[in-house]
């Protein structure tokens, strides 16, 4: 889907926010909008435009229960982690349920990572605005955990090896092997971390079966993505 | 016993309030207390938009017991972030009403089928607090808007996105509930936007 057109983009925010956009494609264009301002804007004109059809829903009183259980659940919550780690995600639109980020915190301790600290740094589109991968750090970027799409189509023989891209004549510095599905860990030495911090954008090279044999990139580069800002 | 009990909390939230806060002034102050982590805001927030909420969700997800959960997933979404709310500022029932939307729609992808209503909402006990709240929370003047331009579509075109945003339907289930063509009614609803958005925007 080409969301570069501005109409487009419009009818899709439409359809997003009146409900008829479902399944993948809703996922893509919620992702697409956590890193596009004006696909966000889109989607807010249209919530202003359109909220006041739910006026015609009747309200329903809750039973006392609701209350009760909201109530345990932000307690939980609070025990549970520091204040605002969930608003640090930065994850917008997804109903985070107390109980996924019960999970997300068990994972993130068990690969190093707490949630609290980790920050996107880079998401990966194809062509057809596919995310291919989303990349995300902790604070201090001394290592990457990178998040791959479904169903990539990736050739298995193949290496697909993610590069810093520190510019002005300098050499792009490798980073390690993007994952084919599920999700992988690079840790960063101090170049490499230099080099990140110094990239505007990575690349990802085709290579052969574990890499590129030279420390260069050998094969053509299929994927370039910016990088965000250290938060 | 709702009676007393939503009195007293008016009261209540009258005394911590300009007495002529507007529902959507309140509901701005709540989310701002949220954000400083008052639970005691949270809590009017909810007996003020509990019910219309409600409301939304039992539309769309039909079954009480799941939009019930629903709504605790949005209150609980709402409370960890009321600190992004500055960028709706003056917005703050669309952007509750979205969060809710969503929630919603993204439970209905493990629902396949459209379930029948746990009970009809004619039926439904009526939080009359929540009914006024209805007519408070966005300015008349944008809601003459919505419903004359709403009034300008087809009959068909507003039966397509009624069912779409306050129902929750996919265009499959529309086009399969007004048995028309699902590319007839494709078309309805996008010339129908369309319309709308023209005639909002003009």
């Amino acid at each position: 889907m080409n969301y570069q057109r501005p109409q487009l983009l419009d009818e899709l925010a439409a359809q997003y926010v009146l409900g008829t956009l479902r399944g993948p494609a809703r996922r893509r264009f919620e992702r697409y909008c956590k890193h596009n301002a004006t696909a966000l804007h889109a989607v807010r004109r249209w919530e202003d435009r359109l909220v006041d059809l739910v006026t015609t829903a009747v309200p329903v009183a809750p039973s006392a229960l609701v209350w009760d259980r909201i109530k345990f659940r932000i307690r939980r919550d609070r025990a549970l982690r520091p204040k605002r780690t969930l608003a640090a995600l930065g994850n917008w639109r997804v109903a985070l349920a107390a109980g996924v980020a019960a999970i997300a915190i068990a994972v993130g301790v068990w690969t190093g990572f707490g949630p609290r600290s980790m920050q996107p740094v880079a998401t990966v589109w194809d062509q057809q605005m596919k995310e291919m991968w989303s990349i995300e750090a902790p604070r201090d970027r001394s290592a990457l955990r990178v998040l791959a799409g479904d169903d990539l189509g990736l050739d298995p023989a193949r290496a697909y090896e993610l590069w810093a891209m520190p510019g002005e004549g300098a050499a792009p510095v490798s980073l390690g092997l993007m994952p084919q599905a599920g999700r992988g860990t690079m840790q960063l030495n101090d170049a490499q971390r230099l080099a990140l911090s110094r990239s505007r954008q990575l690349a990802i090279s085709l290579e052969p079966w574990g890499g590129s044999p030279t420390g260069a990139p050998t094969g053509r580069v299929l994927y370039v993505a910016d990088v965000a800002a250290p938060g | 016993m709702a009676d007393v009990q939503s009195n007293t909390l008016a009261a209540h939230v009258s005394s911590l309030l300009p007495q002529d806060a507007t529902q959507a002034e309140r509901i701005e102050l709540l989310l701002g207390r949220c954000a400083q982590r008052d639970e005691r805001a949270l809590q009017e927030l909810y007996q003020l938009v509990s019910g219309q909420l409600l409301g939304i969700l039992m539309r769309i997800l039909r079954r009480r017991a799941v939009a019930e959960e629903a709504l605790q997933d949005v209150m609980v979404k709402v409370w960890e972030r009321a600190d992004q709310y500055v960028a709706y500022r003056g917005r703050a029932m669309a952007w509750i009403s979205a969060i809710a939307r969503y929630r919603a729609i993204d439970l209905l992808r493990r629902q396949q089928a459209v379930a029948p209503l746990d009970e009809a909402p004619a039926e439904a006990l009526v939080d009359i607090e929540a009914a006024d709240f209805v007519d408070t929370t966005t300015s008349s003047r944008l809601r003459k808007a919505l419903n004359d331009c709403f009034s300008r579509l087809t009959a068909e075109q507003r039966r397509c996105l009624e069912l779409a945003y306050v129902d929750g339907y996919s265009q499959d289930q529309i086009a399969s509930e007004i048995a028309t063509p699902l590319g007839t009614v494709k078309s309805w609803i996008r010339r129908g936007l369309a319309s709308l958005k023209r005639c909002l925007d003009s």
